[in-house]
């Protein structure tokens, strides 16, 4: 990758400005190769590129959220010989997508309380989330949902994602799947040392729908009715237009 | 090539998507039935959330019997005193049908439901059809047998149906019926094109023919009208209250069968009619198995999730 290593380089020639004024405070440099991502129809994932500079060594942790959306999770169940869709519970003011990359393991980077007060941990998606009463027999529902936000690509914990150079330049990528939420996502680095968080900072990255996609979204969403006479018409004049086309040519 | 779909909220291979609508168009146009039963099961099978299967199976619909039914409204093939009592009855039953969906997908049943329905009616249309063409093709070449005199249950339904009031005549198909028979013929299909994404033609054209005993000819012009103008409201209601239409979905498929069902009617001249009723038989009947595994087979994962647009 030409690229990272320009960057690489780059952050080498100011790191060391940083060691000279880092005697007293811990400063960290953080940089995203893009603060937007537009998903087009044919969005299948991206790979967004985050660096960054430390000015003494320690270890860097990321937290990528996305906002919080509601959910609906299924269950099936077999009744006689079918597996039918039994039961329905709908969860929201959960992040729709969360990330934790690190340089380590986060149990070893951070004792118990402090990862908790940074909500550094998976399972702490669900701790601001609201519910109906689950149903009977979903008492599990909270493992399904972990389970299926992993397997979706959504709740990710990368434990040696993120990669140091030289002690003071750190590179790690984001790599978002094709089906993630809209919105402004927060990146938050944490500098950790010594069982501490000693640095902060928070960048933002915008995940937006564009153009025709998201004009035709809004509209179905927004003025449904509308949306709805004015394609029904449509369907009906590209079906006549199609019908006198192509009859048109195979007469010929 | 994968394009995003933005109601569905999920990537699909634009190319499949045409092949299935050429698929069906080709269907179609082999054998002159709809296929809007054979869009929504296979919308489905490739991960699209049923309810926007039916819905955007409705709106297919539209464009595709938009063409045929202009052509048989010209050649004067349509009853309209017949197709407008029709369409009441189908307006009330696909509005009863939306109000329906919505309930049923908010109480997470609706997947159960499409499933069963298919199951069970493709199963039987498959089946019958099966038996049907096998029977015409062992019988080839034989003098075609006189039609049969409606018995048993046949004559007590003719008596039945002629007993109700409200009777009116319908110059144009050469009858004389009480309303409440269309009417309710109307709403059936109706509840149909709403739970299903289907057009209904297949359970209208037969109940015209064999038990109305219509011409053939005005049959498919007023099935076609009566279809075309009731996947219309349904697919407008199904955007307006389910927000299920997909916009992108419809219009793929729509060009799609367009151009299937070109070739297939060029391709229908030239077979012997019976053999492709047989392979369209052998489809039907295995999108109805293929459905019935779906939910036969223990599944992976139990749980399912889906983002809830607000």
């Amino acid at each position: 990758m030409p690229l990272l290593r320009l960057l690489a380089l780059c952050l080498a020639v100011l790191a060391p400005a940083f060691a000279h004024a880092a005697d007293e405070a811990d400063s960290l440099v953080t940089e995203l190769a893009t603060d937007h991502v537009d998903i087009t129809t044919h969005f299948t994932g991206e790979k967004i590129l985050v660096f960054g500079a430390i000015s003494r060594p320690g270890d860097i942790v990321i937290k990528v959220q996305s906002p919080t959306e509601t959910v609906a999770i299924k269950r099936k169940v077999q009744i006689g010989p079918f597996w039918l869709a039994n039961g329905k519970i709908k969860v929201s003011h959960a992040p729709g997508l969360l990330y934790l990359l690190s340089t380590a393991p986060l149990d070893t980077l951070l004792p118990a309380d402090e990862r908790e007060r940074h909500g550094l941990s998976l399972a702490d998606a669900l701790k601001g989330a609201k519910t109906d009463t689950p149903p009977k027999g979903m008492g599990d529902w909270q493992a399904a949902f972990m389970r299926i936000k992993g397997d979706e690509g959504h709740y990710v914990e990368g434990q040696h994602a993120i990669r140091m150079d030289s002690k003071r330049l750190f590179f790690t990528s984001i790599n978002l799947p094709a089906k993630i939420p809209l919105g402004v996502y927060h990146l938050q680095f944490y500098l950790v040392r010594d069982g501490h968080v000693v640095a902060q900072q928070t960048r933002k990255l915008n995940v937006q729908q564009v153009r025709i996609e998201r004009w035709m979204s809004n509209t179905a969403h927004e003025t449904p009715w509308g949306f709805g006479i004015v394609y029904t018409l449509g369907a009906m004049i590209l079906g006549l237009v199609l019908g006198v086309v192509l009859r048109r040519d195979s007469d010929d | 090539m994968e394009i995003f779909l933005p109601i569905a909220h999920m990537d699909v291979n634009i190319l499949l998507i045409i092949g299935f609508g050429a698929v069906v168009g080709l269907l179609s146009g082999l054998v002159g039935v709809g296929g809007g039963f054979l869009i929504t099961p296979l919308l489905i099978f490739i991960g699209v959330p049923p309810l926007v299967a039916v819905a955007t199976g409705a709106a297919q619909i539209v464009g595709t019997s938009a063409s045929g039914s202009y052509a048989h409204w010209r050649l004067g093939n349509v009853d309209l005193k017949m197709g407008i009592i029709l369409l009441l009855g189908s307006w009330t039953g696909g509005a009863a049908g939306v109000f329906l969906a919505r309930a049923l997908q908010q109480s997470g049943q609706f997947g159960n439901m499409v499933t069963f329905l298919y199951v069970v009616l493709l199963g039987f249309i498959g089946v019958s059809m099966l038996l049907e063409s096998v029977k015409a093709i062992r019988s080839a070449g034989a003098p075609p047998r006189p039609a049969k005199q409606p018995k048993g249950i046949g004559a007590l339904l003719g008596r039945l149906t002629a007993s109700l009031p409200g009777q009116m005549d319908f110059p144009i198909s050469q009858l004389r019926l009480s309303f409440i028979i269309p009417l309710a013929l109307g709403i059936m299909v109706g509840v149909l094109t709403s739970l299903m994404g289907v057009g209904g033609g297949f359970i209208m054209v037969p109940i015209m023919i064999y038990m109305l005993r219509m011409p053939t000819k005005v049959v498919v012009g007023t099935s076609l009208f009566q279809l075309l103008f009731t996947t219309a409201v349904v697919a407008t209601m199904q955007a307006g209250i389910n927000r299920a239409v997909d916009p992108f979905l419809a219009t793929v498929l729509i060009l799609g069968s367009a151009v299937g069902t070109q070739w297939g009617t060029r391709l229908g001249a030239r077979l012997p009619a019976e053999k492709l009723r047989l392979v369209l038989a052998l489809v039907v009947v295995a999108v109805a198995i293929k459905m019935l595994t779906g939910i036969l087979i223990t599944p992976g994962e139990t749980y399912s999730m889906s983002v809830v647009v607000q």
